[in-house]
């Protein structure tokens, strides 16, 4: 161990651009055991972890799995890996790991933090490879729980039920579980395989999983409030939110969700809706954050002559992961930053030609270090663009049944118990987007798993 | 507890005797001179007039008595005996002892009122002096000799016990033989006192004479010594053990002297109320007046090292073992003088840490004392000179005018009685009865291991920091940085029930061991077996089984357990075994009383003797009784029933995985344990990592290891040396549990705020138990916790400097905004009770006051002190960092052990406290000259008791350069200072420094431990200026993770009761007290304030300020932001400034003023002490604990209010230093002085060498500038840290520490009649040491030039331990060396003269090697050594060495070069502790 001295920091192999940009695989190539082993023994050990201390969410064993990977114990690594987290694999993929436990680690001040994400991808990589498998009790007690939404959230709740030997049925609308993990995270990122294998393996457990269900509508909220002993919901947020401009409702704008669903399923083997075609058009992409990213990534790949993204910060500012950043970058994604849209262009004859923006700029940072932006006066000007893409956040989407139910919303955001996760009906829990609004896989995986805690408590005693 | 009584003590004492046995008076008075010439070890009281305490035990003059007798128209028949005696009530208590008398055949014949001359006393003394008397008694029918004697004690104890309420009630003597006279005076005034020590006839053939230095300012006058039987110069540091033990040892003894009847008469043994001298004195008399000889009973009380002594003849041994079984040491620093009237004699600890010299002059008189020189005999009168070596005994015959020495002892002894054949069949060791220790493992696979572990809170950090290091290093793990985790009291994670238990540890009135370097003085030899009657002698006492640890294997216990079974063939009564299941269900109360029942129903009526405590059965319905209790519970029960002395307890347990949870269960009684727990997880973790059988098996057997010497470790920090006498000894300290519980199981122990009782623990028990085995509802997939006690984890554990704390002062650190601070404030405020302090609240008797009354934060920083972290362990950018921070603030920073770059003594990187620690690293006369401040460390929080090491990885070029060494070498601080072994050595060193530096205060570190306020008072009387009382919560660049954890005290404990005792005994105006330890904000600091600091430490802290983020890797070299690391590149990442500093110190400074305006308060002088200020907030978790003690507000003074002068002036040097000046003023100058020294001019040179070196540095002044020419017997420490350019040359002896921390110049001491072997300097001589020249025509004593890092010395002998620690510098020894020669010696090197070829059995070769150098291909070797004999013989005109220059090219076949056999290897550079 402190190997930090003599080993530098090394981020996982990627595809080289070119080819990665031709197909939707994965363009990271993880850690073999050796290399895990080599870059964990750059950890400090540190007797005050940041990284799992103020870094991660779900507060993993950090120092402890890279100790064990660092001494060749995959077993080891590999379970302290899904002990405290209900999917290690993903996560490590999909985690903006610079705000989160590299950003935190001790050694990110001048040395290269831990590349504690892909070590963690790849342990448990490794371990599903080398056959292991995890225990579970099976389905031993009498108490059943419901749970809405196969998102993250949905899936760390049913995943600790399990573990405590409740039977879990899972309700999503989707055709495929996974949620945002399924249909949104492009596959180039996360592997379509690795969610598919967390059910499979739940299933396995005793999961039982009902697609195209509806709550509300295929089957009443209230028939699963008397069915069951305890209701977690885990619904997300995936409604887009809308910039308020002419025009923004027009055939060739989309809403980020629609334009990396539709091409998800594409993916996945079925067929794209024609208007979500981008093959040789001037894609422009309005948003700066991770979903922003996968929007223009996913458009290069789909053939699109230009692609560009407008953003009222600039790079320092995005709230993305940086990572993130530089793989569009390398994919020939340009930039235009400091600018704030103010009206979709379209021509007399209906066809979309461009958004027109204005300049701004950054005050200087409040409190919270976040800096507000201003906008220049009449600095406008115009980008030209023949398909236009928002991705400026998601708000939930307001499920009349909650209010049926009771169960409190403030800003269209379901409120619970922060300690418990309980919303203000004491049978129903929620987590995830639909509580916090657009946010993190991880945090959604911390709600679902305080709740399945607090779940077992109240059913199990103690 | 009434502090003023409490009390550590310590002297000088001696004997005098007139071999052929002809009484005279002269003899007396000689012996009050030597007494009054060792007045510099005893002390004088705040009246100035009384002393502690001193005294006389002679021979009865028996003419003298006759003649007041019939002068009072009584006489005296052939036979009588005389009573000392000190009453308080006459008439009453004379009527008892003569009834006593009357009971037991005895006549008093006449009462005589002993002549007191009260001119003599101070108003002290004198308030507190008894009416002394002397009865005179026969006996009433014609008896045999022997039986008067009996019968003399057995009234005397009678007496004692009938009149054991009364206080001050007490019989100094009542013999036929002997008599003592002792009081509260001065060695000068005690011929004032008895006119009767003036009368001509006053004629005795010997005397013991003792002059007491007590620690505490209300002496007694009953504690005065001699005792009955012996004067003891030291402390029995197993005290409690030795009198649990005599309590049960007698039960069924039968006596040779006296009846059964009178047996039971003679019980209780002990005096209440004692000091430890006055107990062992009780035991020696038992044995005595039971018919057990003399110097067998001296020597079973007080035996020699014998496990790892390689040379010692087997005979002899087996005399030892033998008695070992029903006899375990009195363990500690002691030097006796014993006489039982015909035999007088002196023996000195295992260890030699006391000094005892003696003389045998032509005109058959024999003196042993301290100290050469207390009687001016002319050189020529001298017959031998020597001094007692380790373990070794003296004694003279007075019927036969023999003189005995040791081998004398040894041959009577071993031939005494066939122990070698007694001890052939019948003492076995288990190890004798397996074939490969480890060899069947079936025992370690445990079924449903994870739940086990869980249950006994076997974390993944446990596996990790605890147990593999021992499994694959065979060693303790070390850590860095302090405990910031709360007490297990106040802990809301599971904790272990032996977290309540912290290590008690040595520290000034007693030395703690070098467990590593002086092992061979330790043992953790175990034995069962019944005791048999330890007053006769016989083969049947020899009936032992043992075992070289207290640890079992399955295999070793398993040989145990086949000698207790009925059904197996090898079965022993004697080894009886049942087990016991230690798990309760319901009540734990009664669960403890049922099993306290079984087991002395079991030892009474089933002659059960091997009682094996096993809590395996835990399951979902049983729970455990904490191992430590119930093994206490029973120690009591079985005392009280009087069946302790027949069972030997054994724990199977799965509380134990480190040595600290062995130690507990050992300290309260167990002979031995089985942690089965710890087995199974290490085999678990063998097995994972898929070991072969023999890797395992190495394995166990590296833990098996590991654990012994973790237990060494934790004995030696008490200054113990064998599981013997640590068993029962009770050294912990507890903290939170209740009073009765305590009383309960743990009577002995010091019990601090008492709080959790049966209940509550019963409560903590049954929550683990739900969790682990009803409320486990998730299938775990990694089986086990992942543990925060010592690495920070967001689940578990509260960290004080957890990532939130280390984040908040970052961003302070990034803005040095107030705000900012205040936000780090609010997280510390809010933290909730996790500390002592965080329980009280503020109550002040004032109205508040507007902030701009209150003195400015200028003035309060001014009281704040960065603590001593030293270069080496931190980079040299934060030691300047916080050098030139803490001068901006008016405070003051500390230099730490290790020395300064001389450039920055002159800058304002200066540090203004320097300090003097065991190693003496770069302790050099410029250092301390450069000094504002000296500090004495004597403890660290974070590992009191013990010494240090600095990882061969940190020293670099710079460090080396510092500390006198290479880079690369591992350095070693031993556990003890050399020259502070007792009380009165400490203050000889303080009286030391403040010659050299006349100007700098002197502050003694201490850490918190209960009795640390006796030990405050004592060092106040050593007449230091400062006290800093340390907490357990603090920092360290390296120490054992066991040590971090379980050792020392929360500093509030400590200071309240240091202030209060400072102040009961009107000491507290003297000296200033500190506080350090955890201290973060302004509430850390008045709430130290209050208990009684005037000033405050900040160590951790003022690190994260400079950017350190709790890596806790300093003692890797791995500090990421370069703040405890000397690795060039990491040093770039350091980012502290001195202005983050000043504002962190700045802002808590500022928090001070706005808690004192709260209060009503303008200034800190104002509230120091004021505890009455403080209040314990009512809190659910508040109203568990009695906070009393700490809170207690005694009268008297409550911060320092006059300085503390040294009764000493050293005139004597001072005039010598008006002759010196010119050489000073003019370097081309030279200047001879002469002088007749005597023993009482101590420190001689150190004056001058301070005076020197304040103008020309360590450079000092031309070779010849200055020759002190000296005849006489030197002080202590001649020549104490001298410069070049001085130069004494010395006819006569000197005493101990001779050329301690010598620089330059040269020491030559040449006796006035040279005898070869004869010894002529003491002990400890060249004591870290840095340069110079020691030249001695004689032999040394114990430790001769430990820690040497740059002398050249010659002598002709040396006693044990010689160049310990060496890490520089030549050593020539012209004669015989003792045991343990050069342990630790990592530098440096040593020539050999070893005609009688014992050497090679006495080198310890862990780190050296010998080798010859009469071999061609060493001639630098040959060239050296003979120039440096030739300048030795110039010097001195040893014929010794003359002879063998003469003979040089023989000769040099003789001679051994011992040089370390690689710098680094032996001593990992990856690793400190
Ligand atoms: C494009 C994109 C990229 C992202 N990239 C990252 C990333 O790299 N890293 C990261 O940490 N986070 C990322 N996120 C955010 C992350 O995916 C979400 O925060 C997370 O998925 C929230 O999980 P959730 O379970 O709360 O909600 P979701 O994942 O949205 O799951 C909610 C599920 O509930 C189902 N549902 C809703 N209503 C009902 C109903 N009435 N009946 C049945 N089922 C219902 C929905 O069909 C959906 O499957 C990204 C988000 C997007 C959109
Ligand atoms: C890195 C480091 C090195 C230390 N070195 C010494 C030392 O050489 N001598 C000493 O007496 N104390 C030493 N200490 C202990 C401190 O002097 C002080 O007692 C303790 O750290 C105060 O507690 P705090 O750190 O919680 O403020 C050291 C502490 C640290 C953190
Ligand atoms: S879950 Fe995310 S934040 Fe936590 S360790 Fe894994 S990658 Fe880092
Ligand atoms: S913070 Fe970085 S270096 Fe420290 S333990 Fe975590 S990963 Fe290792
Ligand atoms: S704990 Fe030690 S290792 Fe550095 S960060 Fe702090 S100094």
């Amino acid at each position: 161990m402190q190997n930090f001295t003599t080993t530098q920091r090394q981020e996982p192999a990627k595809e080289n651009p070119a080819v990665r940009t031709r197909n939707f695989d994965e363009i990271y190539r993880f850690f073999s055991i050796a290399q895990a082993a080599s870059q964990a023994e750059r950890c400090v050990q540190c007797g005050d972890p940041f990284c799992a201390a103020v870094g991660c969410p779900l507060g993993n064993p950090i120092p402890q799995w890279l100790a064990a990977i660092a001494g060749r114990d995959l077993e080891k690594a590999f379970w302290l890996a899904n002990e405290t987290s209900p999917f290690p694999e993903i996560l490590g993929r999909i985690c903006p790991h610079s705000h989160l436990c590299e950003g935190a680690c001790t050694l990110n001040d001048g040395y290269g933090a831990i590349s504690i994400g892909a070590i963690e991808a790849s342990i448990a990589d490794l371990g599903f490879a080398a056959g292991l498998k995890l225990p579970f009790p099976g389905v031993t007690r009498s108490q059943r729980v419901a749970v809405i939404g196969s998102g993250p959230a949905g899936l760390s709740c049913a995943y600790f039920l399990l573990r405590a030997g409740i039977g879990v049925d899972l309700y999503e609308r989707a055709a495929e579980p996974g949620g945002l993990l399924a249909i949104g995270i492009p596959n180039f990122k996360l592997d379509k395989e690795l969610v598919r294998r967390r059910f499979d393996i739940l299933q396995e457990a005793g999961l039982h999983l009902h697609l195209n269900c509806e709550i509300g509508r295929d089957v009443a909220f209230d028939t699963l409030l008397e069915r069951y002993d305890a209701l977690f919901l885990g619904l997300g947020a995936t409604g887009g939110k809308l910039p308020h401009l002419s025009h923004e409702r027009h055939g060739n704008v989309f809403l980020a969700m629609e334009f990396l669903g539709a091409v998800q399923r594409r993916v996945s083997g079925g067929i794209l809706e024609r208007r979500f075609d981008v093959r040789g058009k001037r894609v422009v992409v309005l948003g700066g954050g991770d979903t922003a990213m996968d929007c223009v990534r996913t458009a290069i790949r789909e053939g699109a002559e230009t692609v560009t993204c407008v953003y009222r910060r600039d790079a320092a500012n995005m709230p993305g992961s940086v990572k993130e950043y530089h793989n569009a970058i390398e994919e020939g994604v340009e930039f235009f930053f400091h600018r704030a849209p103010k009206r979709v262009i379209v021509d007399d004859d209906g066809r979309l030609t461009g958004v027109e923006v204005l300049e701004t700029c950054l005050a200087e940072p409040d409190a919270k270090g976040r800096r507000q932006v201003t906008e220049v006066p009449c600095s406008e000007h115009c980008v030209l663009a023949d398909v236009l893409i928002l991705a400026l956040g998601f708000d939930v989407e307001d499920h009349p049944w909650l209010e049926a139910a009771d169960i409190r919303k403030s800003f269209r955001q379901l409120e619970v118990d922060k300690t418990d996760g309980r919303t203000s009906h004491p049978k129903v829990f929620a987590g995830g987007d639909c509580r916090r609004g657009a946010h993190l896989a991880v945090t959604a995986a911390v709600d679902g798993r305080r709740a399945a805690l607090a779940i077992m408590a109240q059913l199990l005693g103690g | 507890m009434n502090f003023a009584e409490e009390f550590k003590d310590a002297c000088g004492f001696g004997v005098l005797a007139q071999t052929s046995n002809r009484p005279s008076h002269a003899l007396v008075e000689d012996a009050i001179r030597a007494l009054s010439r060792m007045m510099h070890r005893g002390a004088v009281a705040a009246d100035g007039k009384t002393g502690d305490g001193c005294g006389l035990l002679c021979a009865l003059p028996t003419a003298f008595f006759r003649r007041v007798a019939t002068e009072n128209g009584c006489s005296l028949p052939e036979q009588f005996a005389v009573a000392m005696l000190f009453l308080t009530d006459a008439a009453r208590q004379l009527a008892v002892f003569e009834e006593v008398c009357e009971k037991n055949d005895l006549r008093l014949l006449w009462v005589r009122e002993v002549p007191v001359d009260t001119e003599a006393l101070g108003e002290y003394a004198l308030a507190m002096l008894p009416k002394i008397r002397q009865a005179f008694v026969v006996p009433a029918a014609l008896i045999a000799t022997r039986r008067f004697d009996a019968l003399l004690y057995l009234t005397r104890k009678e007496v004692e016990h009938r009149l054991a309420e009364d206080r001050d009630f007490y019989i100094p003597s009542f013999s036929r033989k002997t008599i003592a006279y002792k009081g509260l005076v001065m060695p000068s005034h005690l011929r004032t006192l008895y006119p009767d020590l003036q009368r001509e006839d006053f004629a005795s053939s010997f005397v013991v004479f003792h002059q007491r230095f007590s620690t505490n300012t209300l002496p007694r006058w009953r504690l005065a010594q001699p005792m009955r039987t012996l004067a003891h110069n030291g402390e029995i540091n197993s005290l409690h053990a030795n009198r649990f033990n005599a309590r049960h040892k007698f039960n069924e003894a039968t006596s040779p002297v006296f009846s059964d009847a009178e047996l039971k008469r003679l019980f209780p043994l002990f005096e209440e109320g004692v000091s430890d001298s006055a107990s062992l004195d009780n035991m020696l008399e038992f044995l005595l007046a039971n018919g057990i000889d003399f110097f067998k009973a001296v020597r079973s009380l007080i035996p020699p090292p014998r496990h790892n002594v390689s040379h010692m003849p087997s005979r002899l041994r087996s005399f030892y073992e033998y008695t070992s079984a029903a006899y375990e040491p009195w363990d500690g620093p002691a030097a006796l003088t014993v006489t039982d009237g015909r035999y007088v004699g002196c023996v000195l600890d295992r260890n030699g840490l006391r000094p005892a010299k003696y003389l045998i002059t032509r005109d058959d008189r024999l003196l042993i004392a301290s100290e050469y020189g207390v009687l001016d005999i002319p050189p020529d009168l001298v017959r031998e000179r020597g001094r007692l070596q380790s373990g070794e005994m003296i004694a003279a015959d007075l019927e036969q005018g023999r003189i005995f020495y040791t081998r004398d002892i040894d041959r009577y002894l071993m031939e005494s009685q066939p122990y070698s054949e007694w001890l052939t069949d019948r003492t076995f060791y288990l190890q004798e009865f397996i074939e490969h220790q480890f060899d069947d493992l079936s025992d370690y696979a445990q079924a449903d291991l994870d739940r086990y572990q869980r249950f006994f809170n076997v974390t993944h950090e446990t596996l990790e920091m605890v147990v593999r290091p021992m499994l694959e290093g065979g060693k303790e793990p070390t850590g860095s940085m302090g405990d910031d985790t709360p007490p297990a009291a106040f802990s809301e994670a599971p904790r272990n029930f032996t977290d309540f238990f912290r290590q008690n540890f040595a520290q000034v009135t007693n030395p703690p061991i070098d467990p590593y370097r002086e092992k061979a003085v330790m043992s953790t030899t175990i034995g069962f077996g019944c005791l048999g009657n330890p007053l006769v002698e016989g083969p049947e006492r020899a009936h032992r089984l043992k075992s070289i640890s207290p640890i079992l294997s399955r295999d070793i216990f398993d040989a145990l357990l086949s000698f207790g079974d009925p059904a197996r063939p090898r079965f022993e009564p004697d080894y009886k075994y049942r087990t016991f299941a230690t798990t309760f269900t319901a009540d734990l109360r009664e669960g403890l009383r049922c099993l306290g029942a079984e087991v002395l129903a079991a030892v009474r009526d089933e002659a059960v003797r091997v009682v094996v405590l096993d809590d395996r059965a835990v399951d979902g319905k049983r729970k455990i009784i904490p191992m430590a209790m119930a093994v206490g519970y029973l120690n009591q029960q079985l005392l009280a029933a009087k069946l302790r002395h027949r069972v030997n307890l054994v724990a199977v347990t799965g509380e134990v995985h480190d040595a600290h949870a062995a130690c507990v269960l050992l300290g309260y009684g167990v002979t031995a344990i089985y942690p089965w727990l710890l087995y199974a997880t290490s085999y678990e973790l063998c097995r994972r990592r898929e070991l072969p059988a023999k890797e395992i098996r190495r394995s166990l057997k590296n833990l098996y290891d590991a654990m012994t010497k973790g237990i060494l470790k934790i004995m030696s920090k008490m200054g113990i040396s064998t599981v013997s006498s640590y068993r029962n000894a009770a050294l912990f300290d507890i903290v939170g549990l209740s009073s009765e519980l305590v009383a309960d199981c743990f009577p002995g122990s010091t019990l601090h705020l008492p709080g959790l009782g049966y209940e509550a623990i019963e409560a903590r028990l049954a929550r683990r138990h739900r969790a682990i085995f009803h409320e486990n509802y998730l299938t775990p997939i990694y089986p086990l916790g992942i543990g925060s006690l010592y690495q920070n984890n967001p689940e578990g554990e509260y960290h004080d400097l957890g990532a939130r704390t280390v984040v908040l002062l970052h961003q302070f650190a990034e803005s040095l905004k107030r705000e900012d601070y205040l936000h780090f404030r609010k997280y510390i405020d809010g933290r909730g009770r996790r500390f002592v302090r965080d329980f009280f609240t503020w109550k002040s008797d004032r109205a508040p006051l507007p902030l701009d009354e209150v003195e400015p934060v200028a003035a309060i920083t001014r009281r704040f002190d960065s603590a001593a972290m030293s270069l080496g362990s931190i980079s040299p950018e934060a030691h300047e960092a916080l050098a030139e921070a803490m001068r901006m603030l008016g405070g003051a920073s500390n230099s730490g052990e290790g020395g300064e770059a001389p450039e920055r003594l002159k800058t304002s990187c200066n540090s203004k406290i320097k300090q003097v620690a065991s190693g003496r690293f770069g302790v050099t006369p410029e250092y301390l000259r450069s000094a504002e401040q000296i500090q004495i460390k004597i403890a660290q929080g974070a590992k009191p008791g013990e010494g240090g090491q600095l990882p061969g990885d940190k020293v670099s070029s710079l460090i080396a350069g510092l500390r006198y060494t290479l880079p690369g070498v591992t350095l070693i601080s031993p556990p003890p200072h050399h020259d502070i072994y007792s009380i009165e050595d400490l203050a000889q060193l303080i009286f030391d420094l403040r010659q050299v530096n006349p100007h700098a205060k002197i502050s003694v570190k201490l850490v918190s431990c209960g009795g640390v306020g006796t030990i405050a008072a004592g060092v106040a009387k050593c007449y230091a200026d400062r006290i800093v009382i340390s907490g357990c919560e603090g920092g360290t660049g390296a120490a054992p993770l066991t040590s971090i954890k379980h050792a020392g005290n929360p500093w509030e404990l400590g200071l309240a009761e240091a202030h209060n005792s400072l102040k009961a005994n009107h000491l507290r105006e003297l000296v200033e007290l500190q506080a350090d330890g955890g201290l973060k904000i302004g509430a850390d600091v008045v709430k130290a304030a209050l208990l009684g600091a005037e000033s405050y430490g900040f160590g951790t802290a003022l690190l994260v300020m400079l950017g350190c983020k709790m890596l806790r890797v300093c003692h890797l070299n791995r500090c990421t932001v370069g703040v405890a690391t000397q690795d060039a590149n990491l040093r770039e990442h350091f980012v502290g400034t001195v202005d983050k500093l000043i504002a962190y110190l700045r802002n808590v400074a500022e928090d001070v003023r706005e808690i004192l305006a709260r209060l009503g308060y303008r200034s800190l002088d104002e509230v120091i002490g004021r505890s009455d200020l403080l209040a314990v907030g009512d809190h659910p978790e508040a109203t568990s604990f009695d906070f009393s003690q700490v809170l207690r507000r005694i009268e008297g003074e409550d911060r320092r209010r006059r300085p503390n002068p040294p009764f000493d002036d050293n005139a004597f040097e001072k005039d010598v230093l008006k002759e010196v000046q010119p050489a000073i003023r003019d370097p081309r100058v030279e200047v001879v002085v002469e002088r007749a020294i005597r023993n009482v001019n101590r420190s001689f040179g150190a004056l001058l060498s301070g005076e020197v070196a304040h103008y020309y540095g360590n450079a000092g002044l031309p070779r010849d500038a200055v020759t002190l020419r000296l005849t006489g017997v030197a002080g202590q420490s001649l020549g104490a840290f001298l410069v070049d350019g001085l130069n004494i040359h010395l006819t006569g002896v000197g005493n101990d520490y001779v050329g301690k921390g010598m620089h330059g110049g040269r020491i030559i001491i040449v006796p006035g009649v040279y005898q070869e072997g004869a010894s002529a300097v003491g002990n400890t001589c060249l004591y870290g040491a840095t340069g110079g020249k020691l030249f001695v025509a004689g032999t040394a004593g114990e430790r001769f030039a430990v820690r040497n890092s740059g002398a050249l010395a010659v002598v002709e002998g040396t006693g044990d331990h010689a160049c310990e620690y060496m890490t520089g510098g030549t050593v020539v020894i012209l004669g015989e060396t003792g045991i343990n020669f050069g342990a630790g010696m990592t530098g440096g090197a040593a020539f050999v003269y070893d005609r009688a070829k014992h050497f090679i059995d006495k080198l310890n070769r862990e780190l050296v090697e010998a080798r010859r150098i009469d071999v061609d291909d060493d001639s630098d070797g040959k060239i050296y050594l003979k120039k440096i004999l030739l300048s030795y013989h110039n010097r001195t005109r040893s014929p010794k060495a003359r002879w063998i220059l003469d003979h040089f090219r023989e000769e040099l076949a003789y001679f051994w070069m011992v040089t370390p056999k690689d710098m680094k290897a032996p001593l990992n550079p990856k690793e400190g502790d």
